[in-house]
């Protein structure tokens, strides 16, 4: 999943372990989100916003598109 | 000191980077802790044992036995929830993978040579053996999930 963290992270001057100690998981655990090597779960994507001020989906975007799960 | 703050994530004095590196030092003395009981373990079974482990034959003492036994689960278990409390969900989600292909590898070589075994066509499946290459696929698939 796509997402704005590295950016937004930036923004703030903030390193992949300062915000992981901010979220309380891991660097890894940042690097892995940006990368899009891990999807976060619900529960840290709304820490993800809550921190950001901002809503997920403005820092995740659905690749799949939303349109493909409406009936 | 640090709370759960409004944002679900940590709110403290310190700054994140500090959060981060105060857990990087509680896992590294967790782990460190483990390598030292492994170590010591390991040394004595050398240091009283080591012809017996080749040779097979021998009895070992009852208490011997069974103080490495209690000291092998006190440090699985106590050391494997300490860890897990310092775990993140990326963390845990490597570990699950992992323990998810090293009991593969375990179910892909055992029942072969169990098989084989019967047909008296291979030696006697040898749990030590079966017990390190389990080990050791899981720490090649940890390394690998975490890293890749």
């Amino acid at each position: 999943m796509r997402n704005r963290l590295r950016v937004l992270r930036a923004e703030r001057g903030w390193s992949q372990a300062e915000l992981g100690g901010r979220l309380g998981v891991s660097r890894q655990a940042v690097n892995a989100i940006e990368t899009g090597k891990h999807d976060p779960s619900l529960p840290l994507a709304f820490r993800l916003s809550r921190l950001f001020g901002l809503s997920i989906e403005e820092i995740f975007e659905d690749e799949q598109g939303g349109d493909k799960w409406r009936v | 000191m640090n709370r759960v703050g409004t944002s679900g994530g940590f709110e403290s004095a310190d700054s994140g980077e500090q959060i981060d590196r105060q857990r990087r030092r509680r896992k590294g003395v967790i782990i460190g802790g483990l390598i030292v009981v492994g170590f010591v373990g390991g040394f004595i079974i050398g240091f009283t044992e080591a012809e017996s482990l080749f040779t097979g034959p021998r009895i070992w003492p009852a208490p011997f036995a069974i103080g490495l036994a209690f000291a092998y689960l006190a440090a699985i278990l106590g050391g494997g929830i300490a860890l897990s409390r310092q775990t993140d969900e990326f963390e845990q989600l490597t570990q699950y993978k992992a323990a998810a292909v090293a009991g593969a590898v375990y179910l892909v070589l055992y029942p072969p040579w169990f098989l084989l075994w019967m047909a008296d066509l291979v030696r006697e499946p040898m749990h030590g053996i079966l017990f390190l290459v389990f080990w050791a696929s899981l720490a090649l698939a940890s390394l690998f999930y975490r890293f890749r």
